[in-house]
């Protein structure tokens, strides 16, 4: 078998000089990328918008809030509404109190031990508080355990199972952190990222079956493809050629789909995570590895489907049950049966290697000239 | 040279070629002639590399088509106009050679005065830009042509280059092909345009699945026919054949009204013989002839009269 690399060029370039005049496969080109990477985050992003700016809101506290007014509370009363009476102006300060199942505003705990209580406007420290709900609060010192925590500040606590938005958390040791659940910026992130992923390495696998179809049934309906066997190029020559004039326009559009994807994702989101966030280490084994290996497998499903079928329409339509497997991988990922991790990936782009391995062997046997002109109808 | 030797193909229970036989020396135009069907678009395929003889072989200069290292030599030496062009119709016509030229390895300085070279020789160096899906039906053929022949091959197999063209276009594509003649390259025209064959080619095969008759196209007729002057005589009369049928070299001699039909074995010789003998005789002769027949008439004898 003869293999010269600047023959497999020629092949490809002369088919990207054709790709370059057909406005159908342009249009396929750029559009792709325009829907993938920046619809998606645009159209996910700005309704969210208010919530991300949101989370520096605690950053620019005001304290004022929490100093006034205060006012007198009665404590240790089961489910009695405490309310403040601003006319009086005074505050309510207690100490070494235990405060349990009460709703109360305006006051100022030193030493005290809070139970199943919600809190509006306080300053707290020194202070054990759980099971409890603190909106516009400034916590200082203090253990905070199964509680929520909106807006505000926490400094030097420590606790654990913290449900909190806008709260501005200043040399604190807090585990188990959490957005409240309308809120859950983090999980909603990681779900969208997931599908997102999905989506990146299933759309180089998807473009292949509208060039593949023009680069080879193309060649075969204009009957181009009988001088072109008479030239002295071999027929892996001409399949790597053809399959890279597919290959190149493909990974072009994905990775530009993905830089733009990234940059706008990246700009929404860096307001609430402070770090960018893609490429991670996961994006970067999906867009380098899996994506060119997908790419790589729908190029030669769709030689092979080129072998048998003679028509451009008819051979994108089948071409595009190509996507079938990775709509399963989506769905069950979305389903949760399975976690996107590295492992997965890893493990996925293994299996990508033999499954290429044996399409490119298939569509190397169909791809012989004397069965070219003889079968290939 | 090409020379094929027993060379068959079946496709599945068809035997589309049939022990074919063939020489075609170097420098020559050969025509293949033969009815739809016949084998000759599988014939050219063998001879490019395209397929695979199922029996028998052929060597172009030397190399075996059969043979897998020698089939790379073939291709280069060999350029092919298929039945249809195949042109890249969104690509230009500078872009639709320089792709072949690139193929066949060409130098690039080689390369561009080549490609310059003929789309000058074809007149649409100036529209070298413009797509060539907006040329006409005989200029794309011409250039299907140029781009068979761009890296100069020795061999240049031409498919039915002149079928499905109108008859102008024929005039220009059978023109550009005898212009081509002029050079020292052997081209391999299957056709079933008989007047086409007999114009440009030095030898024909008339075949159909197998090779039936070969050689000049005169010298077809004179395997077919012998050789006959016709005498044209104003006064008509029966002594004049009974005259004729007595003189040496003449093997028959039919007399319909005012033509003398005469088989002779050597025309040169025999008509001023029979001419003297008439005139000595009285007659009046108006016109001599040497009845002339035509490729068609020996494809129509050889083919037209079995089917
Ligand atoms: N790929 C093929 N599969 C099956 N049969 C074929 C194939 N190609 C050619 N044949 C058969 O072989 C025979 C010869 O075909 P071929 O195309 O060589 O004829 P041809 O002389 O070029 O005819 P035409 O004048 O129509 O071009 C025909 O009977 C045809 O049906
Ligand atoms: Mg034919």
């Amino acid at each position: 078998m003869r293999l010269r690399w600047d023959k497999v060029w020629i092949v490809a370039r002369k088919d990207l000089w054709e790709f370059r005049r057909n406005k159908f496969i342009i249009y396929t080109m750029l559009i792709t990328p325009i829907i993938m990477a920046m619809l998606v985050p645009i159209g996910t992003f700005i309704p969210l918008k208010d919530v991300l700016v949101e989370a520096n809101v605690g950053e620019e506290f005001d304290y004022d809030r929490v100093h006034t007014p205060f006012v007198f509370v009665t404590i240790d009363q089961n489910n009695i509404d405490m309310y403040h009476d601003l006319s009086s102006n005074m505050s309510f300060y207690q100490e070494y109190a235990s405060i349990r199942n009460v709703s109360i505003r305006s006051v100022t705990f030193h030493n005290c031990i809070i139970v199943n209580t919600t809190i509006e406007e306080a300053i707290i420290w020194d202070s054990v508080i759980s099971e409890s709900v603190v909106t516009s609060g400034m916590i200082t010192d203090s253990f905070i355990l199964n509680s929520t925590v909106w807006h505000g500040r926490i400094a030097g606590s420590s606790g654990t199972n913290i449900t909190t938005n806008d709260a501005y958390r200043t040399d604190s040791d807090l585990y188990d952190v959490h957005l409240p659940a309308e809120l859950d910026m983090v999980a909603f992130y990681r779900t969208l990222m997931d599908s997102m992923l999905i989506l990146f390495v299933m759309l180089p696998a998807i473009l292949p079956t509208v060039l593949a179809s023009y680069s080879f049934i193309g060649e075969k309906q204009n009957k181009s493809l009988e001088p072109l066997l008479a030239t002295p190029t071999s027929d892996m020559e001409l399949l790597l050629g053809k399959s890279l004039s597919v290959f190149i326009p493909t990974m072009t559009s994905t990775l530009v789909a993905f830089i733009l994807f990234a940059v706008l994702v990246d700009y929404f989101t860096y307001s609430f995570f402070h770090e960018i966030m893609i490429p991670d280490a996961r994006w970067i084994v999906a867009i380098v590895v899996i994506s060119p290996l997908f790419c790589i497998m729908g190029i030669m499903i769709n030689v092979l489907i080129s072998s048998k079928v003679s028509d451009v329409r008819a051979s994108q339509q089948i071409g595009s049950l190509v996507v079938l497997p990775i709509v399963a991988l989506f769905i069950m990922s979305s389903m949760q049966l399975f976690a996107l991790n590295m492992m997965m990936l890893l493990v996925l782009a293994l299996f990508l290697v033999g499954l290429d391995g044996l399409v490119f062997w298939l569509s190397y046997k169909s791809f012989k000239r004397e069965k070219i002109l003889v079968e290939w109808r | 040279m090409i020379t094929t030797k027993g060379l068959s193909r079946a496709f599945g229970p068809i035997l589309a070629v049939n022990k074919l036989d063939l020489n075609i020396q170097d420098g020559q135009i050969f025509g293949l002639i033969g009815p739809n069907g016949a084998g000759k678009t599988t014939t050219i395929r063998m001879l490019t590399c395209l397929i695979e003889p199922t029996l028998g072989s052929a060597q172009l200069d030397g190399f075996d088509i059969r043979k897998e290292d020698d089939k790379y030599r073939i291709r280069e030496i060999t350029g092919l106009l298929p039945e249809s062009p195949g042109l890249y119709e969104t690509l230009s016509a500078y872009q639709n050679l320089e792709y072949y030229a690139d193929l066949y390895d060409m130098d690039p300085t080689v390369k561009d005065l080549s490609i310059e070279r003929y789309l000058r020789m074809l007149g649409i160096w100036d529209k070298s830009d413009v797509t060539c899906g907006t040329f006409s039906r005989g200029m794309k053929q011409k250039l299907a042509i140029v781009r068979a022949l761009i890296h100069e091959p020795k061999y240049l197999l031409l498919d039915e280059p002149t079928a499905s063209l109108d008859p102008a276009s024929v005039a220009t594509v059978r023109e550009f092909i005898s212009e081509l003649k002029t050079k020292k390259r052997t081209i391999f025209i299957n056709t079933h345009n008989l007047d086409e064959a007999e114009r440009l080619c030095d030898r024909v095969g008339i075949f159909n699945k197998k090779l039936i008759a070969e050689g000049t196209p005169k010298e077809l007729a004179l395997k077919l026919w012998p050789r006959r002057v016709v005498i044209e005589v104003r006064n008509p009369n029966e002594w004049y054949a009974k005259n004729l049928s007595a003189l040496s070299g003449v093997t028959f001699v039919e007399a319909t009204g005012l033509r003398l039909m005469v088989d002779v074995d050597d025309p040169g010789v025999r008509a001023p013989e029979i001419v003297k003998v008439l005139v000595e005789n009285g007659a009046e002769v108006s016109s001599v002839n040497e009845e002339v027949h035509n490729l068609e008439e020996v494809y129509l004898e050889l083919i037209g009269g079995k089917s």
